[in-house]
């Protein structure tokens, strides 16, 4: 196997392992929610920071299955004009839409970068006094990362858009 | 440039890249961080915009209400208990005539009450209920379009995705939304149904009656119902009463609800034979349908931004109120944007981009916020049953495997039930208290 195809194959094979992951995460919070209530229902003791907990696993969880939701072509498109157009332009305009969103998650990154070193540097923490407060960095350092690899997935789809075309 | 200039540049670079087939997201999010940097004169409070709002706009409790509820739908759809509801419904039927396309309706109506997006049910039901119908002699276009028509019941009958992304961009109670799309599923239901027997009693050659009456010359007897078929049936009914019934009785929240619906909905799905590889197979599919809709509210975020900053939603506003038409008439123009681009894009999509402009605007016409939000879902539902790109008839076409059927056939089987969508929109916008009365009564 060619190394293009090595590296690919293995930047799919990272994708749904941080997917497969984020998903049991997910079941793991219906698990927590379903405690909660019932520990409130029945004991009156709800369990204490679940909604600080599950909120900041959702943002965790979206962010570690981006990659993967690009790669199987999640991201919904319209497709008004393209039957109609001859397969190369299609395909060029395909392309530039994917590079167009490794513009944007770079966008993404870039900007949350500086916000996640200050939260290294501060430790910063949110959540309410009282309940329960968490480090906002693992969840910073997450998103700045799942945000260049959903950048790099993206320029690879460019890429094998238009490789495509040429080998068919 | 003046705000009108601004929202018209806005609107056509939207426009455009969507028909140019930028994904929704990307267009959504880079016409945002644009628009913005114009707007306040710096690239850099784009940017710390982009970056509070990718970081704080999915960091809430509520959120984790849409993988939650598409969890729950999952375990449910991947069990076999549409199966289980279709004959059992079709078994209580008898003989009412146009049976099994009514049996398809109400299968789909107590569906639509566990899971939460169309598509689940389209391809469910093109499973299940066209097979049957094969067998039994009913013309293709009727059971086709009786089946794509149906699923848009899944997203008006709690619990919908559709009620939670407009309760999330309107900032209004996702419980209330719930309740409210009850009695307009229902009499949708309806609708529907007398329009299977009316249909079958005139023209019955199309419902299979040659097969019907050859089976009872023969005296056919089906099978009794199995084990598992009543444990699929019950164990919707169950989670139907436990999860709406909580969240409507206010024992929990809907992420509550959710979270419980999507253990229970697994227990289910091991009874009936669910084993590791399908748990895994369901939690994995979980994350592919709700992490682009999560990432379609983050950058939808964004987009309600620039329309605040600059001053879009304003324009737009005064603009229409300014033509002093009848707000019938304004509702009928939005109903008319909504149908057309349900053509085109997906739904979540349709009420990410319009509702933060028409919320407002209707809400000014003295129009019922919850009213209007069934109206709204009503009309982009219709939308996926209608050419050229009706989401829920592709899904059909995917799932029935026949290459004999024609797209066009099933968009033609499916025209009756949209026009019934649109009738029914209508009837909300003259009876707000369709939509409004269950969730008062709370």
């Amino acid at each position: 196997m060619p190394i293009r195809q090595r590296l690919d194959a293995a930047l799919t094979a990272t994708n749904s392992a941080l997917h497969l992951f984020a998903a049991c995460w997910l079941f793991l919070l219906a698990v927590t929610v379903l405690i909660d209530v019932l520990g409130r229902g029945l004991f009156n003791a709800p369990l204490p920071g679940t909604a600080e907990i599950v909120a900041n696993s959702i943002v965790a969880i979206a962010f570690l299955q981006l990659s993967h939701s690009i790669r199987l072509g999640g991201m919904l498109r319209a497709e008004i004009i393209e039957p109609y157009l001859p397969k190369p332009l299609a395909r060029l305009l395909q392309s530039f839409g994917c590079v167009l969103g490794t513009v944007l998650f770079a966008a993404v990154a870039w900007s949350a970068w500086e916000p996640m070193l200050e939260a290294w540097r501060i430790g910063e923490f949110a959540g309410n006094e009282g309940s329960l407060k968490l480090p906002t960095y693992p969840v910073r350092t997450l998103l700045v990362v799942m945000c260049v690899l959903a950048a790099v997935n993206y320029l690879v789809m460019a890429c094998l858009v238009l490789r495509a075309d040429r080998e068919a | 440039m003046t705000p009108a200039l601004f929202t018209l540049v806005i609107l056509a670079g939207l426009v455009g890249s969507l028909t140019l087939g930028i994904p929704i997201v990307i267009a959504l999010g880079l016409l945002s961080v644009g628009g913005v940097a114009y707007v306040t004169g710096s690239f850099d409070t784009a940017l710390s915009i982009l970056s509070t709002t990718s970081y704080e706009a999915l960091r809430d409790y509520v959120f984790a209400v849409i993988p939650l509820f598409i969890l729950m739908g999952e375990f449910i759809a991947r069990s076999g208990a549409a199966s289980d509801l279709y004959n059992t419904i079709n078994r209580a039927m008898g003989r009412v005539p146009g049976r099994l396309a009514v049996a398809t309706v109400l299968g789909n109506a107590v569906f639509a009450a566990v899971v939460g997006v169309s598509v689940a049910s389209a391809a469910a039901f093109s499973r299940i209920a066209y097979p049957a119908m094969c067998r039994e002699g009913y013309d293709k276009t009727v059971s086709l379009g009786c089946i794509a028509g149906s699923s848009a019941l899944g997203m008006l009958i709690p619990p919908s995705v559709l009620m939670i992304v407009w309760g999330v961009i309107t900032q209004m109670s996702i419980g209330k939304l719930f309740m409210a799309g009850f009695i307009p599923g229902f009499v949708l239901a309806g609708m529907y149904a007398l329009f299977c027997i009316g249909y079958a009693l005139a023209k019955p050659q199309l419902f299979g009656a040659g097969k019907a009456a050859q089976d009872a010359r023969e005296g056919y007897v089906p099978p009794p119902l199995t084990t598992s078929e009543l444990i699929g049936t019950f164990g919707c009914l169950i989670l139907i009463v436990l999860v709406l019934g909580g969240i409507w009785a206010g024992w929990f929240t809907p992420t509550e609800g959710a979270g419980i619906g999507a253990l229970l909905s697994l227990g289910v799905a091991l009874a009936k034979g669910m084993r590791w590889a399908g748990v895994m197979e369901v939690i994995s599919e979980t994350g592919r349908t709700s992490a682009p809709i999560l990432f379609l509210l983050i950058f939808a975020q964004m987009y309600s931004r620039l329309l605040a900053l600059g001053g879009v939603g304003g324009v737009i506003q005064s603009f229409i109120l300014g033509t002093g038409l009848h707000p019938a008439m304004i509702v009928a123009a939005m109903v008319l944007v909504w149908f057309v681009l349900g053509m085109f894009i997906d739904s979540v999509s349709i009420i990410l981009l319009t509702v933060p402009i028409f919320a407002p605007i209707a809400g000014t016409m003295g129009i019922d916020p919850i009213a209007f939000a069934i109206i709204g879902i009503l009309a982009i539902e219709a939308g996926i049953i209608t050419p050229p790109f009706g989401l829920a008839v592709f899904t059909v076409k995917a799932c029935i495997n026949d290459p004999e059927v024609q797209l066009g056939q099933i968009f033609w089987g499916a025209t009756p039930y949209w026009i019934m969508l649109l009738v029914l929109a209508g009837a909300v916008y003259i009876w707000p208290g369709l939509a409004t009365w269950l969730p008062s009564v709370t």
